[in-house]
């Protein structure tokens, strides 16, 4: 299958072609999915060398679990489950796993004054700090929208909730996220 | 803050995810690539290998050639018809005219071997026979029952094998003669018990029933005294009615079934198979009688 072809191709047919041997269109999905993975995954650990860690299990379990990928599923949801879950496994495994899975909202620490840089830096230094301020669950979801561009229902489905819950936390995230920046946007 | 203020705030976030993430890394790239070439490989089927296929195509070559090798050294004997082999043994044993004491051995065991009523055979000659249930097994009880009264006489096993023989008769040329015998067997079986006699003799007909192959050979070789009992073979061609068509010797480098086809071309009549009969002379020499009939 030539690249030309794979492009005009679905997700889901590309991993079932993996599945089946197609080694080309492993490395078109990997090509589609590679950035947002390693953002979502970064974002989660907090930390580079963790998520290079993290990304490459990600990557060998779906190696490894192509060939029982669901006909009706979607790969992107299926790819960003596995990452979630690799991701929990190893905050557990390393005790540093923070409440990931509570519901109650923990207030927002204040952003500090901004430093004295280009407004820019500034302002992408303090998104990104307002968002390693936001509880888990909520970061995930606004993540997972922002960066994996997946729908509601997607995230639902990845963070196993339902589509309210799911609804509800991109909402505190994001009053949380202009809460802090308020100074900046 | 209203939808646009959001939009510009999840876009200004995209923007400044991207730059602090950067691309991923690329030796986690090169890693994930050759672990999914090697996933693949791994779940590929090893027929679909061609390091295996070519293996697997190479070993059937081999084992082709074998059967090929083994076909052709096959012994010329085993690739016979089952009729044509027992008659072809029958002359080959006759043929090779050795004392019938050295030779029974290893005819025993080709008989034995190329025939699977061979144990109820040994079973009624361990007993008194009863009701034969086939004309070769009752031919071949009486034949063994049939030997010659010689004091010098070697185990009964000789006689008993060169008997067997007999059951190349079996052939459809037979036919006749082979349903004179089972007549004879079949309805007296009491008698055939009580006189073991050679059916041979009793199926050739009036003049040869109920006559050794010591009698037979001295009424129909008066003169053979001087012959060389143990390396040749005294044969007779018989009619349905127990006449001798024909009778004579076979040299040693003959074959009997070379002599059958002969007579066949000369009577222009079907010829049973021969059947091969062993005593003892006179003179306590071992000798070989072999006996076809003609089915009219």
């Amino acid at each position: 299958m030539s690249r030309m072809e794979a492009s005009a191709t679905s997700d889901e047919t590309l991993i079932k072609r993996y599945a089946a041997g197609d080694v080309t269109s492993f490395q078109e999905l990997y090509d589609r999915y590679e950035s947002q993975l390693w953002k979502f995954v970064l974002r989660q650990s907090g930390n580079r060398a963790m998520a290079e860690e993290l990304t490459q299990d990600v990557w060998f379990t779906v190696t490894r679990e192509a060939p029982r990928f669901n006909d009706t599923g979607r790969f992107g949801p299926w790819l960003f489950t596995i990452a979630r879950n690799r991701i929990i496994d190893n905050f557990r495994t390393t005790q540093r796993h923070e409440n990931l899975d509570a519901t109650d909202e923990p207030a927002a620490p204040a952003i500090d004054s901004p430093p004295a840089q280009t407004e820019r830096l500034q302002t992408g230094q303090a998104i990104l700090r307002a968002l390693s301020s936001l509880p888990t669950d909520q970061r995930e979801a606004f993540v997972l929208q922002a960066d994996a561009g997946l729908s509601v229902s997607e995230i639902a489905t990845v963070t196993g909730t339902n589509l309210e819950t799911a609804k509800s936390r991109l909402r505190y995230a994001r009053d949380k996220l202009r809460e802090s920046l308020k100074a900046y946007l | 803050m209203t939808n646009d203020a959001e939009q510009e705030l999840v876009d200004q976030y995209r923007i400044v995810s991207a730059e602090d993430a950067g691309p991923a890394p690329a030796a986690v790239r090169k890693a994930v690539l050759a672990e999914a070439a090697a996933a693949a490989r791994r779940r590929q089927p090893a027929a679909n290998d061609g390091k295996y296929l070519w293996r697997a195509v190479a070993s059937i070559g081999v084992m082709a050639i074998a059967l090929l090798i083994w076909r052709e050294s096959e012994p010329e004997l085993s690739r016979a018809p089952a009729g044509e082999l027992r008659t072809v043994k029958a002359a080959r044993d006759t043929t090779n005219a050795a004392p019938a004491a050295q030779t029974s051995a290893p005819s025993a065991q080709i008989e034995h071997r190329s025939r699977p009523s061979q144990r109820q055979e040994k079973k009624a000659e361990a007993m008194p026979p009863p009701m034969p249930t086939s004309p070769s097994l009752s031919r071949s009880v009486q034949v063994a029952e049939a030997g010659a009264p010689s004091p010098a006489r070697p185990p009964q096993d000789a006689e008993r094998v060169d008997a067997v023989v007999q059951d190349a008769a079996a052939g459809a040329v037979a036919a006749g003669a082979a349903e004179a015998t089972t007549s004879v067997t079949a309805a007296a079986p009491a008698k055939a018990a009580k006189q073991p006699q050679s059916d041979v003799a009793a199926s050739a007909g009036r003049s040869t029933q109920r006559l050794t192959p010591a009698q037979l050979y001295q009424l129909h070789f008066p003169d053979s005294n001087d012959a060389n009992t143990e390396t040749s073979i005294a044969w007779l061609l018989m009619n349905n009615a127990g006449e001798v068509l024909e009778k004579g010797r076979l040299l040693p480098s003959d074959s009997l079934e070379t002599l059958r086809i002969r007579l066949i071309d000369r009577h222009r009549v079907a010829i049973s198979a021969w059947q091969s009969m062993a005593g003892y002379d006179q003179q306590g020499r071992p000798l070989r009688i072999a006996i076809a009939r003609t089915n009219q």
